[in-house]
């Protein structure tokens, strides 16, 4: 069980960002799991259902494409030490 | 101040966290001490970061190169890929999130979470659903070491304690036993210098320490960092505060090929784009453009210039390169010739948000601003919906090593953005 099993495209909240990863030319971009609300036959996937159905949108490349969850890219840091 | 009468913070740890995502990457690696070095190909680097195979081999992280070879002959030097950490640390907090939600990420390979009383009754389950959950959906060669306390400082004293793979679980009632022997070099927030400063006021191990007065503990540390280690210490409930942001910047240490002013030029220019992309993604404007430069000739070790230009709240390309190539003016009028710029940096300061932006009245350049602003706007877009940097203002040349302005760092996770 991953959470790519567990979350549905509905689940996601608005704001939230996918992030979408050619794994075969690298080509990243992200989804908005908010745009697809309104599309009934997709925000029941699960993120691996989800995933499974895209493919790369560069020109000629077609390969798979992994999805991740992004987060903030500051982090808290620790001040004199202190967690 | 609150006294938890329970363990209420979980603090994780991953193991050797470049080196374990390396292995499990790049199954050649798995079972073999390993050591990341920052670049390929020269001898006068340290090893960042090492695997368990490395340490038990006496290896240690931020060790001279040299001296890690001497230690273990059979040391395999890989070089760091920044993107394959960030992707990582994205999957990894992924699945830790499916099993219990993070209260706050520390750094890319430390995090904290809040337990909940279902936890509380039972830890060491909560540690095994957590582990299960990141060898199976990223892979066995990740592994953590989990610490369980009454704060998030004891809980990372308490993850520390039984690296790599364990949990580590400090009741409040235990405490301060597990404390008592430990040396001041696993506690964080008392490094070197203040170990000087405590011996200095009699003042020789934990015991000692954990025995002071909290208003000692803050004159000893001339500031309130002290007291609050004090609290934290004796099982508090006290964290660290949010810092707010302060500044964009990006710096790199010049490789020997590019140590002269117009290679140098050209990597600031890069460096300052990035960060003026990543103020823009934030929403801010910056008053002030801060550059720094390291010197080295043959007579001196190291010598720094710095200086600054204001900006006026701007966030778009051509001002912040207006500013900077009026920064390289004043740089060439003050260093001499004979000096080789070894490491730049830039940074973009005195920031304003959007909804708090005010304009100047004297210059007047607004419709200009807002000309620039709006090239800049089409250009970014234009890179986020094919990216890589395609529009870019002026020449854009990566200096050799590349992941300009993807480095790592206690503050910051780079985002797939900053690698193009």
């Amino acid at each position: 069980m991953s959470w790519k099993d567990k979350l549905q495209i509905l689940d996601f909240e608005t704001g939230d960002r996918l992030e979408a990863r050619c794994a075969s030319c690298g080509y990243t971009w992200y989804e908005e799991p908010v745009i697809y609300f309104h599309k009934s036959h997709i925000r029941q996937l699960y993120v691996d259902e989800f995933e499974a159905r895209m493919r790369c949108k560069q020109w000629n490349c077609s390969g798979k494409i992994v999805v991740s969850q992004t987060h903030k890219d500051e982090t808290e840091g620790f001040q004199g030490g202190l967690a | 101040m609150r006294k938890p009468d329970t363990i209420e913070r979980l603090y994780l740890d991953f193991d050797g966290f470049f080196a374990s995502v390396e292995q499990q990457a790049r199954p050649g690696l798995r079972g073999k001490p390993v050591g990341i070095v920052p670049f390929d190909g020269t001898a006068h680097t340290v090893v960042i970061a090492c695997s368990k195979e490395a340490k038990a081999r006496g290896v240690k992280n931020v060790m001279k190169l040299a001296d890690a070879k001497k230690l273990c002959p059979e040391l395999i030097l890989q070089c760091q890929s920044p993107d394959l950490y960030r992707r990582a640390h994205n999957a990894l907090l992924a699945e830790i999130s499916s099993v219990i939600p993070i209260e706050a990420v520390k750094s890319i390979d430390e995090l904290c979470c809040i337990l909940d009383p279902h936890d509380i009754a039972d830890p060491e389950a909560l540690s095994v659903r957590i582990k299960k959950a990141i060898s199976e959906g990223v892979g066995p060669f990740v592994t953590c070491s989990i610490g369980f306390g009454a704060n998030r400082h004891l809980a990372k004293i308490a993850c520390k304690m039984d690296k790599p793979n364990g949990t580590t679980i400090w009741h409040p009632h235990m405490m301060p036993g597990p404390l008592l022997d430990l040396p001041f070099d696993d506690i964080p927030g008392i490094g070197g210098r203040m170990e000087q400063r405590l011996n200095y006021a009699g003042i020789y191990n934990m015991r000692d320490l954990l025995a002071t007065e909290p208003k000692l503990m803050r004159k000893l540390w001339r500031s309130v960092t002290g007291e609050r280690l004090w609290y934290a210490l004796h099982g508090y409930d006290v964290k660290a505060q949010k810092s707010e942001r302060g500044m964009f910047g990006h710096g790199r240490v010049l490789p020997p090929e590019l140590r002269n002013f117009k290679d140098a030029r050209d990597c600031t220019r890069l460096l300052l784009v990035k960060a003026a992309r990543r103020m823009r993604r934030e929403g801010f404007y910056a008053s002030s453009l801060y550059m720094w430069v390291s010197l080295r000739n043959r007579s001196i070790k190291e010598k720094g210039w710095s200086s600054h230009h204001k900006l006026h709240m701007a966030n778009d390309d051509q001002a912040c390169l207006t500013a900077l190539d009026a920064l390289w003016e004043k740089a060439k009028a003050r260093i001499p010739n004979h000096y080789k710029i070894v490491r730049v940096g830039v940074t973009l300061g005195d920031l304003t948000t959007a909804a708090t932006r005010q304009l100047d009245m004297l210059i007047n350049d607004d419709p200009e601003r807002q000309r620039w602003e709006s090239v800049t706007n089409a250009m970014d877009n234009l890179n986020t919906r094919y990216g890589k940097s395609l529009v870019t203002l002026g020449p854009w040349k990566l200096p050799p090593g590349g992941n300009l302005g993807g480095k790592i760092s206690f503050t910051r996770i780079p985002r797939a953005e900053d690698f193009w």
